[in-house]
């Protein structure tokens, strides 16, 4: 939980999850859970709170320079143009699947894909994916849950991205809101 | 200069005082420089009401209606007043250390020159309000609080402040319950490059994990406003 006095001054936004059932669902689950694994990693490992603080110090000369905030929109809305055709893309996607299948067939695949090793391999994947992303950019966060809150920060030197991969490995399906797999009896 | 009638019918209690306000709405009660330091007046009607001066310092006001009151010079160190509406209050030079204003309204009040320092400002939304020369230092605020003061001139922040925009957020507790908003803060030393690609990065796994995607909300990317020292 953060200190309320620790008050942090960055860019401030907000994200919305388009589709509610997605983020209240098993999508969002799934964010939640690596969010979670990696805000205690960078809060075990001291990784950003000592960031914020020296972010704190030096923010008075970046306000007065006022470029940091600016150039922060300006990425911000960057992002909202690149990811608004993202949407676009996988909303036609979704569109074009659900007018050629029924929702109970939807329901089926889904569940199918769920089982499926192939499927779990790939959600593996792209946990490991975004981790390796965030270790290139050199960013970390903390992820307050009951405010629905990430604040970023740079990684700094410490960082141990391998520990930080191997908790994410170990991420269990219950975590993600995954049917947990049940055991094959041993064929003699 | 308080009136003695006045000060009898809140003598008389909280139930009994608002039931003469509903009343007799025509009456501006005066309770000028009256001591009502630590009494308990929660839910109390003060609306309107002349209290220049007052001493409330500990007094409980939770919940109690202080729009359009006039609180000149007041002393409410320490009291409890979570919740309260101070809409349109005037609130010039009035003693607000250590208050908690959890949640409070100040609408377009006037605390010009007054002393917020160890207040809780957590979820109060301070629009339109006019904080010249008012002091904030060790004043607790939230990501709820909304700060889009004006007549900032001389006011004393000792910590960075972050604004959030109100337009969007009329009520605070909305802005709470928005369970399908993620809220985002990046630190001022990370380069557009890295805001823009964790944030990539962060939508393109939500999307791996079987989500549409994470738009961002425009009206709230706005850069935090500067913070002041007097």
């Amino acid at each position: 939980m953060r200190d309320p006095r620790r008050f942090f001054s960055g860019t401030v936004a907000k994200l919305l999850a388009i589709l509610h059932e997605d983020w209240m669902g098993r999508a969002g689950a799934k964010f939640r859970a690596v969010a979670r694994v990696v805000s205690e990693f960078a809060e075990e490992h001291d990784a950003t709170p000592r960031q914020v603080a020296d972010d704190a110090m030096n923010l008075g000369r970046r306000k007065l320079e006022g470029l940091a905030s600016q150039e922060h929109a300006e990425a911000l809305l960057k992002y909202a143009e690149a990811e608004k055709v993202q949407i676009e893309n996988e909303w036609i996607k979704r569109t074009d699947t659900r007018q050629a299948r029924s929702r109970k067939e939807l329901a089926e695949i889904e569940h199918a894909e769920l089982e499926n090793e192939v499927m779990r391999v790939k959600l593996l994947d792209a946990r490991l994916e975004l981790i390796a992303k965030l270790q290139k950019l050199n960013v970390i966060f903390t992820y307050d849950e009951t405010t629905n809150t990430i604040i970023f920060a740079s990684a700094g030197e410490t960082m141990r991205w391998e520990d930080l991969e191997g908790r994410i490995k170990s991420i269990s399906d219950a975590a993600q809101g995954l049917p947990i797999p049940t055991e094959k009896p041993n064929e003699q | 200069m308080a009136q003695i009638e006045h000060i009898l019918k809140l003598m008389a209690g909280v139930e009994a005082w608002n039931q003469w306000r509903a009343e007799n709405p025509e009456v501006v009660p005066d309770l000028s420089g009256v001591n009502l330091s630590g009494k308990v007046l929660a839910d109390v009607d003060f609306s309107g009401a002349q209290l220049n001066g007052a001493q409330f310092s500990s007094a409980d006001l939770q919940g109690a209606n202080l729009k359009r009151a006039k609180l000149i010079d007041s002393n409410l160190e320490n009291a409890r007043l979570v919740n309260v509406s101070l809409r349109e209050a005037i609130l010039r030079h009035a003693h607000l250390k250590g208050a908690d204003l959890s949640g409070a309204d100040l609408t377009e009040a006037d605390l010009g020159g007054a002393t917020l320092s160890n207040a809780i400002l957590q979820n109060a939304r301070f629009v339109r309000s006019r904080i010249s020369g008012a002091q904030f230092s060790g004043a607790v605020f939230d990501r709820h609080a909304v700060m889009q003061a004006i007549g900032w001139e001389g006011a004393y922040f000792d910590q960075p402040l972050a604004v959030i925009p109100s337009d969007e957020y009329t009520d605070s507790e909305q802005y709470a319950r928005d369970e399908s908003a993620l809220f985002i803060e990046f630190s001022e030393n990370l380069t557009p490059e890295q805001v823009q690609g964790t944030l990539q990065a962060l939508a393109e796994y939500y999307r791996a994990c079987g989500g549409l995607g994470l738009l961002l909300d425009t009206a709230d990317a706005q850069p935090t406003e500067e913070w002041r020292h007097a």
